[in-house]
């Protein structure tokens, strides 16, 4: 048999959310939504609460909760580009939670026993020194901050929508933003 | 370099270095599946007791009788809705049982004539939970070269065993005995090298610690050469994928493999112009699908593609191969049994 033509093929683009304009279906399932965001949305969404929580494993423990809960809500959403944000502004949500559960979690440990002699992420290298350094500086920020560089320049979305995301005001996001980024020039400084 | 840009390369480099369990859709519809049922249940229990409430007392307990739920708590979505892969190696949990983890596994195979590397995920029960027994337990699956699907192996020595695997900062310093000798060619011999960093790492990676490299050591002493001919003094790093891994993964299913008619062929891989194939063998080995399937991304970044495949009942292999930019010849073809229950 000849290869079929490849419109009966739906891949994901794996590295940055695909626009949502990109997904067109008004009339599918809450099942078919969820196979089909998956192909798109499952890998980047790990990857964004990989870059929140510095935990690969959680992260996709956390993306697997946001389809779950986008099946359940799909009645109410009914549309592709409702669903993507949806499913980014859970994912953040849960992130959020995870990391006040880790940061209760850390400080019993701390007190109760000897400093874990396994490396966390943040103190993990990466091969590029450079990337390692800028992103230790960025887990000294506060969460919101880190929040608004994630989505800003990882997920490249607009303020509109990270304020949409983070469901803060965009002058918030611009103010998280330019904070973020002036703590960070010290650091970045000599690299840029 | 803007400070954003520096930002975007670090978050890049940061998120490209995760790794994916291989049936994150299966479980999200299993996870679906039983949230639908605990649903339903509830509802027919509410709307049962409501009537029983107008009813006699015995009607009631009929009533409930009638909303006993079935055994299986994993009921498909709909009947003939897509679901995961039932992995074999994967045991369902009893309770109070050990950690059952999912350890990505490096194994070599032969792609025109060069050893490549390729990834599977074996399950195994740890006696504990932590990064290092997580490292000693795939290690020594590695090594014993026991690969799910029969064209990928281990070019490690049989006598070879793990004695420990502990962190020394950012390196997983391992600890091999009876790996000294083997007759491994140059090439499979370095393969063999990467296979064990690459193992090491994305364990690591996969409990979010990102590692510097491997420190090997033989019978608890460090190491220079290994085999004669491999280089392994200081820390081993992971060599480029496009150098290290095979053109094409076929991630899921995994070899034998039973999926439902419905279920979802993941691919993975460095392909000219993104473009892959996906072909179906029956039994007798005659093709009965082939089609061609577009990946994320094109070569040499490695980009990936889910393609959902509905077949009858029986047994098939999977195919997923690339076509040479030169001549069309099949380059990378990656393939597995599967049974379609």
């Amino acid at each position: 048999m000849a290869p079929s033509l490849a419109s009966d093929v739906w891949g994901g683009r794996a590295v940055a959310f695909m626009p949502a304009g990109d997904l067109t279906a008004s009339a599918w399932t809450a099942d078919e939504a969820v196979t089909r965001l998956f192909a798109s949305q499952y890998r980047p969404l790990v990857r964004l609460a990989a870059l929140l929580l510095h935990d690969s494993s959680a992260a996709e423990e956390i993306a697997q909760d946001a389809f779950v809960a986008l099946h359940e809500r799909w009645g109410r959403l009914r549309e592709p580009e409702k669903a993507v944000a949806y499913l980014r502004q859970t994912v953040v949500n849960r992130a959020r939670s995870a990391l006040r559960h880790r940061f209760v979690v850390d400080r019993f440990l701390r007190r109760q026993s000897e400093p874990m002699s396994v490396p966390s992420a943040e103190s993990g290298a990466l091969v590029n020194e450079t990337n390692a350094e800028v992103l230790a500086a960025v887990r000294r920020l506060p969460a919101r901050q880190q929040e608004a560089l994630v989505l800003r320049y990882y997920a490249d979305l607009s303020e509109a929508q990270t304020a949409e995301v983070m469901g803060v005001s965009q002058g918030a996001v611009k103010s998280h933003t330019a904070r973020a980024l002036a703590a960070l020039r010290r650091t970045m400084e000599p690299l840029s | 370099m803007t400070p954003e840009d520096v930002l975007r390369q670090a978050f890049e480099a940061q998120a490209d270095r995760v790794e994916f369990a291989p049936d994150a859709l299966g479980s999200i519809r299993t996870r679906v599946g039983r949230r639908t049922h605990q649903r339903r249940f509830l509802t027919m229990s509410l709307a049962s007791l409501a009537t029983a409430a107008a009813a006699t007392a015995t009607a009631v307990v009929v009533g409930l009788a009638s909303c006993v739920p079935p055994d299986t708590d994993t009921a498909p979505l709909q009947p003939g809705a897509p679901s995961g892969p039932v992995v074999p190696t994967s045991p369902s949990v009893p309770p109070h049982s050990g950690v059952i983890a999912r350890l990505p596994i490096y194994y070599i195979g032969v792609d025109r004539g060069r050893p490549v590397l390729f990834r599977e995920f074996h399950s195994q029960t740890l006696s504990e939970e932590s990064l290092t027994t997580r490292m000693v337990e795939a290690v020594g699956i590695m090594l014993d070269g026991d690969a799910l699907d029969p064209n990928y192996a281990s070019s490690w020595p049989a006598s070879a065993s793990v004695r420990s695997v502990e962190l020394d900062g950012k390196v997983a310093v391992v600890d091999l005995a009876g790996a000294a000798v083997n007759g491994a060619d140059p090439a499979t011999a370095r393969a063999a090298v990467q296979q064990l960093v690459w193992t090491v790492t994305a364990v690591a990676a996969d409990r979010g610690t990102q590692l510097d490299g491997v420190r090997l050591l033989l019978d608890g002493k460090p190491v220079t050469t290994l085999w004669g001919n491999v280089n392994v003094s200081g820390t081993l790093t992971r060599a480029s994928a496009i150098e290290t891994l095979a053109q094409l993964w076929l991630i899921s299913p995994q070899e034998g493999d039973t999926v439902p008619g419905t279920f979802d062929v993941h691919l993975d891989g460095a392909v000219w112009e993104a473009t892959a194939v996906l072909r179906i063998r029956n039994a007798a080995g005659a093709v009965v699908d082939e089609k061609t399937v577009t990946l994320d991304i094109g070569a040499p970044s490695r980009g990936e593609a889910f393609v959902t495949v509905t077949l009858a009942p029986g047994r098939y292999t999977i195919e997923a191969f690339s076509r040479s930019a030169k001549d069309g010849s099949i380059v990378g073809l990656d393939n597995h049994a599967i049974t379609v229950s």
